[in-house]
């Protein structure tokens, strides 16, 4: 008798024990899954429902992730990239060249962030470029060189970029105040391409 | 009969539930956590001036090193909270408000700002901003949440300029 009930027990808190490893794994991979992957745009993806109140839950918790407090759309639009334009991961062992044209925005940046979501450690403090501090081409557009040691023209450091100085990173692209075209065009949109150099 | 079909059945059954409370819960708590923390710091209604967003900045996830933050956490259950701040000039500005679920529900720029001066008052319901008269009401979704102020640096010459002006903003419990 004492027996089956152990036994009963057993299987029952065996049961909770896998409901619970399913249910909160699954959330957690699906907060995790990042923002914006709604729309796709080369190397850049983004969710037009970001900061809104009109997101879904998975768009909410993935805010509450790796946004908090984000702007809603009418007011800036963010793009992620955390692969290169040939779809794989961006890496702090690889270079990467950014190419692009001049943006429809009232201002745009680009900033380097580590695999925990905050600005990657270096010793000059330098963490993106933005329209106001970006040094253009003859046409206008800009190159930003993404690299280690954030060398280059209009460089940026992924040094270090994360707990245990894991290699991956990713790239937040933000438009403050963007023309009224960029909302339905946000899949065709030309933004910066995203080039590996080589690695290391 | 085999109990186990049944039992990993049970669980699949109940990892969905748990998921779908976990994905609902997740913003809710992350909320919950910031408020709570800029209250054991500054107190609710209190504005706190973020220091320049480095590597060690830990507040918020991903933010921007070329912006200043300004934050309160509101409490708007028992009192209305009224914002106001100087709108820098030639530079980027917003007033911003999120609800204990994290959506941006309010949020006005310094191109939408006729005057030099921005000032909103916060209330929980109609009934709540009765009473009041004067600065534009926006009524919260929820009683809880944060009022985030953000300015660019639109040149590093004029970092201590825009740094004073935004620290003339104010909230303040009604």
């Amino acid at each position: 008798m004492l027996g089956t009930v152990i036994s009963g027990l057993l299987k029952l808190l065996a049961t909770l024990a896998v409901a619970l490893l399913i249910g909160l794994g699954s959330a957690w991979w699906s907060i995790n899954a990042g923002l914006g992957s709604a729309l796709q745009n080369g190397a850049w993806s983004t969710d037009p429902a970001i900061g809104s109140e009109a997101a879904g839950p998975y768009a909410r918790a993935a805010v509450a992730r790796a946004g908090l407090l984000a702007l809603n759309k009418s007011e800036t639009v963010y793009f992620t990239a955390s692969i290169d334009d040939a779809g794989e991961p961006l890496s702090t062992k690889c270079s990467y060249r950014l190419e692009g044209k001049p943006l429809a925005t009232r201002w745009w940046s680009i900033t380097v962030y580590g695999s925990d979501h905050y600005l990657t450690p270096n010793e000059d403090h330098h963490y993106s470029q933005a329209m106001n501090t970006v040094t253009r081409n003859a046409d206008d557009g800009f190159t930003i060189n993404v690299s280690p040691d954030g060398s280059g023209l209009n460089g940026i450091p992924t040094a270090a970029s994360g707990p245990d100085e894991e290699d991956a990173f990713s790239l937040t692209l933000r438009l403050y105040n963007p023309d009224e075209d960029t909302y339905s065009n946000l899949e065709s949109l030309a933004l910066p391409t995203v080039t590996k150099e080589g690695c290391s | 009969m085999k109990a186990w079909p049944y039992l990993l059945a049970a669980a699949i059954i109940l990892g969905g539930i748990i998921h779908i409370a976990a994905v609902l819960i997740w913003p809710v708590f992350v909320m919950d956590r910031l408020v709570s923390g800029i209250e054991e710091q500054v107190g609710l209604g209190v504005i706190a001036h973020a220091p320049r967003a480095t590597s060690d900045s830990r507040t918020v996830v991903r933010p921007s090193p070329d912006l200043i933050y300004s934050i309160c956490a509101f409490d708007v259950s028992k009192a209305p909270l009224r914002i106001s701040a100087p709108v820098p000039k030639d530079t980027y500005f917003s007033l911003s408000m999120f609800g204990d679920n994290s959506d941006n529900f309010f949020v006005v720029n310094d191109s939408q700002l006729l005057k030099d001066t921005v000032e909103v008052i916060l209330v929980q319901n109609e009934e709540q901003s009765g009473a009041l008269g004067g600065a534009p009401i926006v009524v919260a979704p929820s009683d809880r949440g944060v009022v985030l102020f953000r300015t660019l640096i639109q040149s590093e010459d004029r970092f201590e300029e825009l740094d004073a002006i935004r620290q003339q903003a104010i909230c303040e419990v009604m």
